[in-house]
């Protein structure tokens, strides 16, 4: 058997369905077959401006289609590619650039101070600011360029991509993945989901976001048309966008679920052709799935539960909510997940410990960052990666994982994966602020930032303001508040266990 | 009796955590980078239809209309 490469799945996907529309924006609509010649132009462009394989290549924009084809083309010439957020702190960005090394970054115009400092080669989208027309190239010469022979390149275990996500520091760090583990993982996720070539998806989440990506490679295996859309229209325009474009698929984190059904119960468009709903990022609370399923009756939904390091861990099919309420399902098929106890016993069925996942869904480990490894990944006797993974829950007798809570080390809000690290950080960096600890109150879904400050409470809003200033718009709080000393625990951390008990209080 | 547009502007403050509540709201002024993200947008279009006891026709509800004061006031007018 051949070892398997990112790249088959495009050739695959244009052999199978070379008229099939693959991606659709506006007006621009591209098939699997001319996908596949663009992506070659593309990674030849590449290799002619000297990114071999093994170089990485990162991308900084929104959902575009332009960037499926980016980043299949560096897969093609064996780079390691890397999304990021359009929305990316110049600072966050710089980091990631000292930590990866790129040949080559892929910016939009309208964010021209990403240049500064940049060693690399930079492609624009947009077209060339002025200052940089001497150096840089524009999208079209690299997409234009002319065809060119490319060698083979390694899959397997191989490097395949970088997900960059907030550490437990809160600086970024970058969750490698292998070929191996996207091959793996994608077929185990259409046994599930099984997305057919009929589908038209909705790509509303972020492709630097990891699940919004896959929809890619989901995309490239069922031969179903994505359309490429913005998180901004998750809001009021929502349900007329799934109509207009006779979406089939969905794939959600709970805040774009919550608008969905309040826009759809406060002004319901017909949506006879939507059949999948799928939802992970966080988790989606019971009423809210009985909301979806009685205002989409012929739609089906699917809570999943997953981690940036194995992509997925664990899928609910729809038929088994009734009798799974609350569960996030059981682990994909040829994989394995257990809780274990803190003497790093394995549990019995039904006992709460942290939860171990252990398959080929497991990714590398992190990018340059060997100690932060060796704290989640781990390897069995056998020599099989395990994830450590810092959730906590139960799985029952039948294989059904229940979610109990997440470490307190990371927070997941809004879909996104945040450290109370970076938010504590940002806060402190206010000369008002003298200290800050940052927890998420889960029964109310907001993140609450606790604050000490020096005489006058600043103004909310000012605070905010500086806020912004150093954390992308989803990590903001959404509820400030004062006390007039944080509680600390032995060696002087910001007690967070004693934050959260605050909030118990209050309810 | 307040204008519309002292109305609307009232009825946005409180969907904008970015702006200081001393700062004046411009009508050009970016919601977006003001905090209001889409999921308000819903309940700012129920407010909106509330207040101006008018029913905003679907194809006018699109993800530029809520992009600045000025946009909404052409909704609501």
């Amino acid at each position: 058997m051949s070892v398997f490469h990112l790249q088959d799945l495009l050739v695959q996907a244009a052999a199978q369905f070379p008229e099939r529309t693959f991606l659709f924006q506006d007006e621009a609509v591209i098939t699997y077959a001319q996908a596949a010649l663009k992506v070659d132009q593309m990674a030849s462009g590449m290799l002619a401006r000297g990114v071999c394989a093994g170089d990485r290549v990162l991308l900084v924009m929104e959902n575009r289609v332009e960037l499926p084809l980016l980043t299949l083309a560096a897969t093609r010439i064996g780079a390691v590619f890397s999304v990021l957020t359009a929305q990316i702190m110049v600072e966050s960005f710089q980091r990631i650039v000292g930590q990866c090394e790129p040949a080559l970054v892929v910016l939009e115009a309208q964010r021209p101070e990403l240049r500064d400092g940049l060693p690399s080669a930079v492609v624009w989208l947009d077209g060339v600011p002025e200052e940089h027309a001497a150096r840089d190239h524009s999208y079209e010469a690299l997409e234009q360029g002319e065809r060119t022979e490319i060698p083979p390149s390694d899959g397997g275990d191989a490097l395949a991509f970088l997900v960059f996500t907030s550490g437990s520091t809160g600086m970024p760090r970058g969750v490698m993945l292998s070929h191996a583990n996207v091959g793996f993982v994608t077929k185990a996720i259409m046994q599930r989901l099984n997305y057919q070539e009929t589908d038209r998806l909705a790509l509303l989440l972020p492709m630097s976001f990891d699940y919004g990506f896959y929809q890619v490679f989901y995309a490239l295996m069922s031969g179903c048309a994505v359309f490429i859309g913005r998180s901004e229209m998750s809001g009021p325009e929502l349900p007329r966008i799934l109509a207009r474009h006779e979406i089939t698929i969905v794939p959600g984190v709970p805040t774009l679920f919550a608008g969905l059904i309040k826009m759809q119960s406060y002004r319901p468009v017909p949506l006879p052709h939507l059949r999948l709903l799928t939802n992970t990022g966080d988790h989606l609370p019971l009423p809210h799935i009985r909301q979806l399923q009685q205002l989409f009756p012929a739609a089906r939904v699917f809570p999943m539960y997953g981690l940036t390091e194995c992509k997925r861990v664990s899928i609910l099919l729809p038929e088994e909510i009734d009798a799974h309420e609350n569960s996030v399902g059981r682990a994909l098929d040829g994989t394995e997940v257990w809780a274990e106890s803190p003497e790093g016993q394995r549990l019995a069925p039904g006992e709460v410990g942290e939860f171990i996942v252990s398959g080929p869904n497991v990714g590398l480990g992190y990018w340059r960052a060997p100690e932060e490894t060796a704290k989640r990944y781990r390897s069995s006797a056998n020599g099989i990666r395990l994830l450590v993974t810092g959730d906590y829950g139960a799985v029952d007798a039948g294989g059904f994982l229940h979610f109990h809570a997440r470490s307190d080390f990371m927070i997941k809000h809004r879909g996104h994966r945040m450290s109370p690290v970076e938010i504590e950080e940002a806060a402190c960096r206010s000369p008002l602020i003298t200290a800050a600890g940052c927890i998420k109150d889960e029964t109310k879904n907001t993140l609450c930032l606790f604050l000490a400050c020096h005489g006058d409470q600043p103004d909310d809003a000012a605070l905010f303001a500086e806020l912004a200033q150093h954390l992308e718009r989803a990590k903001l709080p959404d509820r400030l508040i004062y006390l007039a000393e944080l509680p600390r625990t032995a060696n002087q951390k910001v007690d967070r266990k004693a934050l959260r008990a605050l909030l118990t209080q209050e309810a | 009796m307040p204008t519309i547009e002292t109305r609307l502007l009232d009825l946005l403050r409180p969907f904008l955590r970015l702006l200081p509540s001393d700062q004046t709201l411009a009508m050009d002024a970016e919601l977006g980078k003001l905090g209001l993200d889409s999921l308000q947008s819903i309940d700012l279009l129920m407010a909106l239809e509330q207040e101006f006891e008018v029913q905003i026709p679907d194809e006018k509800i699109t993800v530029e209309s809520f992009a600045t004061p000025a946009h909404l006031l052409a909704l609501v007018s």
